[in-house]
């Protein structure tokens, strides 16, 4: 796991608002490095790092809420579709080193036999369903990309005009929990 | 997830120094609050809100960290707050694994589901033994009056 950037530059006697736009600007910034090694599929680090910056972009911006408008809540909102849609990759690929390792751990005898065929099983249930996942979760991240999601957030957090417009269109980029849900369902049974 | 809950006493135009103290001390008292029930393990959401609430505190102390002049007190509160991140971790990855394949048993053809079933009760003794180390951290916190001195070290 990447290490958290160092936030350089707050001022702790200044106001907890001009703050909040120093820090929160490098945790975009942060979260931002990933956009590129993303697009690879198998990237499983690269993903896990985005997962893990969204997530420190995240409990950084629900720290300052208090300085900004609803416009602000929106885009939390976003980025916690973003992070449940890399925390799904994150899972299939926790349980696809758990699954092999444990079909290496089994002796190599016939009572096994029956064992290996549920966990083979399970292993062709989540390659499917991560790719089926993953393939959602670039779909909205190019959906975002093209709305200009990252300048907008920043000239909100850094307390720009013209996010107010923005945040309105942004909002209806974002697929409901239910559609992303019916979406992967098939997939579950 | 349990939402984070709300910091009293902060405003836009007080100091980022108070407003961070105020945060920090209700992001530690938040988290310290699933301690019984993580401890209890019944119910696994008490483990996963207890982590999260974790991170939440992390994130608040690395970005404040520059209102915090005694540097060494400091890196080693968040050090500790950084291994209950980690000990939690490794349990809830396992509860999360038994929990998910417990739904899995109901759907896999039944050739498969002998080794589903293998695979939980394999999982549900690691399980067991990750929560030893655990056990073992909460001790120590309690022994080493962690909360109290953090609540301290913070207080605005």
């Amino acid at each position: 796991m990447a290490k958290a950037w160092k936030v350089k530059g707050t001022q702790p006697q200044s106001s907890y608002r001009w703050n909040a736009q120093v820090i929160l600007a490098v945790k975009v910034e942060e979260a931002y490095s990933w956009a590129e090694a993303i697009r690879n599929p198998d990237n499983i680090k690269a993903l896990h790092n985005l997962r893990i910056s969204i997530k420190r972009l995240r409990y950084s911006m629900e720290c300052f809420t208090i300085n900004y408008g609803e416009e602000f809540k929106d885009f939390l909102e976003g980025l916690a579709d973003l992070q449940g849609q890399l925390g799904d990759i994150h899972d299939c690929d926790v349980v696809e080193t758990v699954l092999t390792d444990y079909l290496q751990s089994l002796p190599d005898q016939a009572d096994t036999e029956t064992g290996v065929i549920g966990i083979n099983a399970l292993l062709l249930r989540y390659r499917e369903m991560r790719a089926a996942k993953y393939q959602a979760f670039l779909q909205q991240w190019t959906v975002l990309e093209e709305a200009d999601f990252k300048d907008q957030l920043l000239r909100i957090v850094t307390g720009e005009s013209g996010a107010e417009t923005s945040s309105q269109e942004f909002r209806h980029l974002r697929p409901s929990a239910a559609e992303f849900k019916k979406q992967t369902t098939h997939l579950r049974t | 997830m349990a939402k984070a809950q709300n910091v009293k006493g902060i405003a836009p135009e007080k100091s980022l120094e108070e407003c961070a103290r105020r945060i920090i001390t209700t992001r530690l008292q938040e988290m310290m609050s699933f301690k019984s029930g993580a401890i209890d393990g019944t119910d696994i959401e008490y483990v996963h809100d207890m982590r999260v609430a974790s991170r939440r505190l992390r994130a608040a102390m690395q970005n404040f960290a520059d209102c915090f002049a005694r540097k060494k007190k400091f890196r080693r509160h968040l050090k500790r707050v950084e291994q209950i991140t980690h000990t939690l971790g490794d349990v809830r990855d396992l509860d999360v694994l038994i929990d998910r394949f417990q739904k899995d048993a109901q759907t896999v053809p039944e050739a498969a589901q002998i080794g589903v079933q293998n695979l939980i009760s394999h999982l549900q003794r690691e399980r067991e033994e990750r929560r030893a180390p655990m056990f073992t951290m909460f001790e120590a916190l309690d022994k080493s009056n962690f909360e109290q001195k953090f609540l301290k070290f913070f207080k605005v």
